[in-house]
């Protein structure tokens, strides 16, 4: 039996406090809202997909059977909600290019507060949306692979590759990104 | 020297402790008298603990709780009827052409058909020098492979869509 605190704020939703789910909310919009935008990279598209994650997780919430992490079952709900969006933008035959650039100025006026977090924005770019998330599973949220798994609905071995190609991935984009800058000073 | 892929995997589940002891011991010593091996495990531990400390985490808007709780008592978007309806589609389709076939092939239709593959006609003349056997390819076979395959990817699209949706929500009620 897993022990999970969420478990308890869930007794009491179910029971007809609807105002608990704040709690919820509260505790996993950042991290959901951050999974969106590393598969949708813009950030009305992600706000939508997370909060829509939060109203679809609150009308299932009675077939969460709690086997696992409220967290694995809920970020796999987001992990799929934004997929579909990401589907939908495709049929919109979204300009991708306008759309990197758009995330880009967006992440580091966000993000300019110290280098190291502007550096890995920039370098995250340089993956693709597969591996930016299960980069942000990993690292965020610490998940183990299993859990990765269990959310993206790959398989283990699929993850751990896919992981492993974007760790390595990264620190050659790192290691580019430090070298030029100290080529440029 | 170029480092190859497997030893940078080796490399990244040193630096997660997921390698066995003796493992970690052969790699340490590998790192002894290896100066590219040790850099670009510098390199990896760097960008690792980069990651892990400064992997930048967005905030969604201001309102963000406010707006979820606002619409909670509307029902979420319908996409999940979407995949369901493919997959009924892809379930029909795969029955209907099982069925077809297995018409087809109860009728007689490909009792004879048959079609020799000639390998010695193919075969790369200077590379092969040996007479490579002629395959007889028999039209029952091939058509029953096809059924078969239909019907394993009906079965797994019924359990899919149907059955453990079913179940799962038996077992929560």
């Amino acid at each position: 039996m897993i022990i999970d605190p969420d478990h308890s704020v869930i007794d009491r939703i179910l029971s007809g406090d609807q105002a608990a789910y704040a709690e919820l909310v509260n505790k996993h919009k950042s991290y959901a809202f951050t999974i969106a935008l590393r598969i949708l990279q813009t950030r009305p598209d992600a706000e939508e997909a997370a909060q829509d994650s939060f109203i679809k997780a609150y009308h299932n919430l009675r077939s969460f059977n709690r086997q696992a992490k409220f967290s694995t079952w809920f970020y796999r709900i987001v992990f799929n909600t934004a997929v579909s969006y990401k589907r939908r933008q495709r049929q919109h035959f979204q300009d991708i290019e306008t759309t990197v650039i758009h995330y880009g100025q967006e992440a580091e006026g966000i993000l300019e507060k110290t280098d190291k977090k502007k550096y890995i924005a920039k370098a995250l770019l340089a993956l693709n949306e597969a591996d930016r998330t299960a980069l942000s599973l990993f690292y965020l949220e610490e998940f183990s692979m299993e859990e990765i798994a269990e959310i993206t609905g790959m398989q283990t071995n699929t993850i751990k590759v896919r992981l492993h190609r974007a760790r390595l991935r990264l620190a050659e984009e790192l290691k580019t990104m430090l070298n030029h800058e100290a080529i440029t000073l | 020297m170029k480092t190859s892929s497997a030893i940078h995997h080796k490399l990244l589940e040193y630096i997660d402790g997921s390698l066995t002891a003796a493992e970690a011991l052969a790699l340490e010593q590998q790192l002894k008298t290896d100066l590219a091996l040790r850099a670009r495990l510098k390199e990896l531990q760097a960008s690792h603990t980069t990651l892990r400390t400064a992997l930048p985490r967005e905030q969604p808007s201001r309102d963000f709780t406010l707006k979820v709780m606002e619409n909670l008592n509307y029902a979420p978007s319908q996409e999940a009827a979407q995949p369901i309806r493919k997959s009924i589609l892809l379930l029909a389709g795969a029955l209907i052409a099982a069925v077809g076939t297995a018409i087809l092939m109860a009728s007689g239709f490909f009792d004879s058909v048959t079609t020799t593959l000639d390998l010695n006609a193919m075969k790369p003349a200077d590379l092969v020098k040996d007479t490579v056997p002629t395959l007889n390819i028999n039209a029952r076979i091939l058509v029953n492979a096809v059924i078969i395959g239909n019907i394993v990817i009906a079965f797994i699209v019924l359990d899919r869509t149907v059955l453990k949706p079913f179940f799962q929500k038996r077992l929560s009620s």
